[in-house]
């Protein structure tokens, strides 16, 4: 509930529509999260622990639905200089 | 045995309410490891939604959050619970007008540091394609102590020839002028001297040096403009000397 009614610099109002909105990004990422069935870089599924390139080496998109959850798409990734590899730690680099 | 507490003073002011600013007081928590700026939150979070204030990093980094802390401008974030006394009393930045509560209306700065143009003037326009502007670490060390500074506005709020002429461009943006005019890719400095080398700019200071005082990055914008003040007056003498050497 909003307590602050002032016109003037009112961080109240504005907290309250930044949550909005991270709610609307929070949903956006968990939906991505969902459908990305594998692990990748931070995106870490205990159920797919292996990173899958032929399906998921796209960008995944979110669009806004103001009754549904997001819809979730894909679009290729211009890789440039930096190579796709698989990321190893400490001894399971040799 | 009860929870140890501070006190905390805040200026409070609503133009759409309020004729005059005043103090309110919150008791908040003491914990040996909260900076002021903890406090104020734990009012916003816990006791008072309608107080407005500015901050964002928590970490001496945005410069947002700068409030004037028991009579010293200070960051809100930079200063500790545990190195005041059990009542502290928190005011906006001083020399701006108040917009709402700790929130100082900051136009005036903004102003003055657009007009000493802050940014590197190339002698010459090039394309990202042809790589970057090479310097040299020694070039670098020139300037690199007056690239720190975040715009958090201490040393206007500490400034007594600020305070007293508002038409003074201030601490902060000269020292800015001074970081790019050392600048070895930089060619602006004739540019940026009728706002630079006027009255209003390195000449209204009169090197109290509080500005350098309250600078949470060791800044120093006095020595920036005593430095700059060396600088132009070699440039006067210079425009005599060799008249063909500068427009």
């Amino acid at each position: 509930m909003l307590n602050d009614k002032s016109n003037v610099f009112n961080t109240d109002l504005f907290e309250a529509l930044e949550l909005g909105a991270m709610i609307d990004v929070a949903g956006a990422m968990a939906c991505a999260a969902l459908q990305r069935t594998e692990s990748r870089g931070s995106h870490q599924r205990l159920d797919y622990p292996d990173r899958d390139d032929a399906e998921f080496l796209r960008h995944s998109l979110a669009h806004y639905s103001a009754t549904d959850l997001p819809a979730i798409d894909y679009s290729d990734v211009t890789i440039t200089r930096s190579q796709p590899a698989e990321r190893v730690y400490g001894g399971a680099q040799e | 045995m009860s929870e140890r507490t501070v006190e905390l003073e805040i200026l409070r002011y609503d133009p759409e309410q309020d004729e005059a600013p005043h103090f309110q007081v919150y008791t908040v928590p003491y914990r040996e490891d909260w900076v002021v700026l903890d406090a104020i939150n734990y009012v916003k979070d816990e006791l008072d939604r309608t107080l407005s204030y500015r901050w964002s990093c928590h970490m001496a980094v945005c410069g947002s959050c700068g409030m004037v802390v028991n009579g010293e401008p200070a960051l809100a974030c930079h200063t500790f619970l545990r190195d005041y006394p059990q009542r502290i009393r928190v005011e906006p930045l001083q020399n701006f007008p108040i917009e709402r509560d700790l929130v100082v209306v900051m136009d005036d700065f903004i102003d003055k540091l657009g007009s000493v143009k802050p940014y590197v003037v190339a002698r010459e326009e090039k394309a990202v394609d042809d790589g970057e502007n090479l310097q040299t670490p020694a070039e670098l060390a020139r300037f690199k102590q007056y690239t720190a500074c975040i715009n958090c506005l201490l040393c206007y709020s500490a400034c007594p020839q600020y305070a007293l002429n508002d038409e003074f461009v201030g601490p902060a943006a000269l020292a800015l002028a001074h970081r790019y005019n050392l600048d070895s890719r930089d060619v602006g400095r004739s540019a940026r001297e009728d706002v630079v080398a006027s009255n209003p700019g390195i000449w209204e200071c009169s090197f109290v040096g509080a500005c350098s005082e309250v600078c949470p990055k060791a800044v120093d914008p006095a020595a920036a403009i005593q430095q700059t003040k060396i600088a132009s007056t070699g440039d006067y003498f210079l425009k005599f000397l060799m008249p063909w050497k500068r427009k």
